[in-house]
């Protein structure tokens, strides 16, 4: 058939597979994430979730017996914070990432479609390129959101392209479908935004390369903000 | 232990992140197995000859309408190079009229987003 002869011409030879998984107790926009990732990803598998008090480096296992080679962990905190693990499987490095402004492919604010498998092109802005974590970060991304070329379960057509984009100190992810080839872009979907909060040169731990100066965890957010209230209070009392 | 308001240490191991990069680096494969394109965004572009509607020195990432354009200026022209690189290569980028695959988003998801645009564009209607 037609499909069979545009899909068997070349070899497979970029043999990434991811595991995009969460742990227990994730708020339900970050099991929607998971499953607009499965639904962009042919080269994701996805496992059951992982207790919460297990040890990360239980995942490694858990990759090596999937065969997967890349992982996308999210672990839910609080019962309103998520926080994204992105790791090379099983030697390193692995990221840390704070998520937040989260929206779903589902949301009838975006229009555009794609194939449920075909190839994206990556889009990266310049910054990427101004710090070497920002760089090995690119690295990171592009082996695991990328499809490999001739994977078995894609399609051979480029038709959407992700959009990395770092401002305002996070990463910003957008999805677009590829509506015109002279750049005619409608938006899939979903959103978020990935603020850096640590580097690890293993895998889910080992020693921690970088740390991101910049990143407030949100209870500490959320602590100032409440001290702050309280000092107002007890202002307007004095 | 560590009080939630102490500063975060400073670490950044730029020795270790290197060896870390080149580790895992894709040095033998085309371009095509990994398909990543690199631009300059139009926020920080200095002297920009034309800046986009709302592209200027007062970018605010507050503003969702600047913001979105910026990501999408950028999307663009990510596009524009990575299809035109795709062509040199000879890989097919547009899907021939009469192949038919499953979608991201189902049909009756489509239908509902259709229908959105419908109702947005008959209540701007009564309005004028």
């Amino acid at each position: 058939s037609k499909e069979e002869n545009l899909k068997s011409k070349g070899k497979w030879i970029n043999k990434q597979r991811v595991l995009v998984f969460t742990s227990r107790g994730i708020p339900y926009k970050g099991r929607h994430l998971v499953k607009d990732l499965m639904n962009l990803m042919p080269h994701a598998k996805t496992e059951v979730k992982m207790d919460r008090k297990s040890d990360l480096l239980l995942i490694n296992e858990i990759c090596e017996m999937r065969s997967c080679n890349k992982c996308l962990f999210l672990v839910g905190k609080k019962g309103r914070d998520v926080y994204m693990w992105l790791s090379n499987v099983p030697h390193g490095p692995s990221v840390m990432f704070y998520v937040e402004y989260l929206n779903m492919m589902e949301e009838l604010k975006f229009t555009g479609n794609c194939l449920k498998s075909s190839r994206p092109l990556l889009s990266f802005c310049q910054k990427f390129e101004e710090s070497l974590h920002m760089q090995l970060i690119k690295e990171l991304f592009i082996q695991t959101f990328g499809t490999p070329q001739y994977h078995p379960k894609s399609q051979p057509f480029v038709d959407h392209v992700f959009t990395f984009s770092i401002m305002d100190g996070k990463i910003w992810f957008r999805n677009y479908q590829i509506a015109e080839e002279n750049g005619e872009l409608v938006e899939i979907g979903p959103r978020f935004t990935l603020t850096v909060a640590r580097i690890f040169s293993g895998s889910f731990g080992r020693s921690v390369m970088y740390v991101n100066p910049d990143y407030k965890s949100p209870n500490l957010v959320r602590h100032l903000q409440r001290k702050e209230n309280s000092d107002k209070f007890v202002g307007k009392k004095a | 232990f560590r009080p939630i308001t102490a500063p975060p240490p400073r670490i950044n191991n730029e020795e270790a992140i290197r060896q870390k990069l080149d580790e895992i680096k894709q040095t033998k494969l085309d371009w095509v197995e990994r398909l990543d394109v690199t631009v300059v965004m139009a926020t920080n572009k200095e002297n920009v000859e034309e800046p986009g509607p709302g592209i200027g020195a007062e970018f605010d990432v507050h503003n969702d309408f600047q913001r979105e354009l910026a990501f999408y200026e950028q999307a663009k022209e990510s596009v524009i190079i990575g299809m035109r690189k795709l062509q040199e290569a000879g890989i097919k980028t547009k899907r021939p009229d009469d192949y038919f695959a499953e979608m991201a988003k189902k049909d009756d998801h489509m239908k509902k987003v259709r229908e959105k645009l419908v109702s947005l564009q008959r209540r701007r209607e009564a309005m004028e």
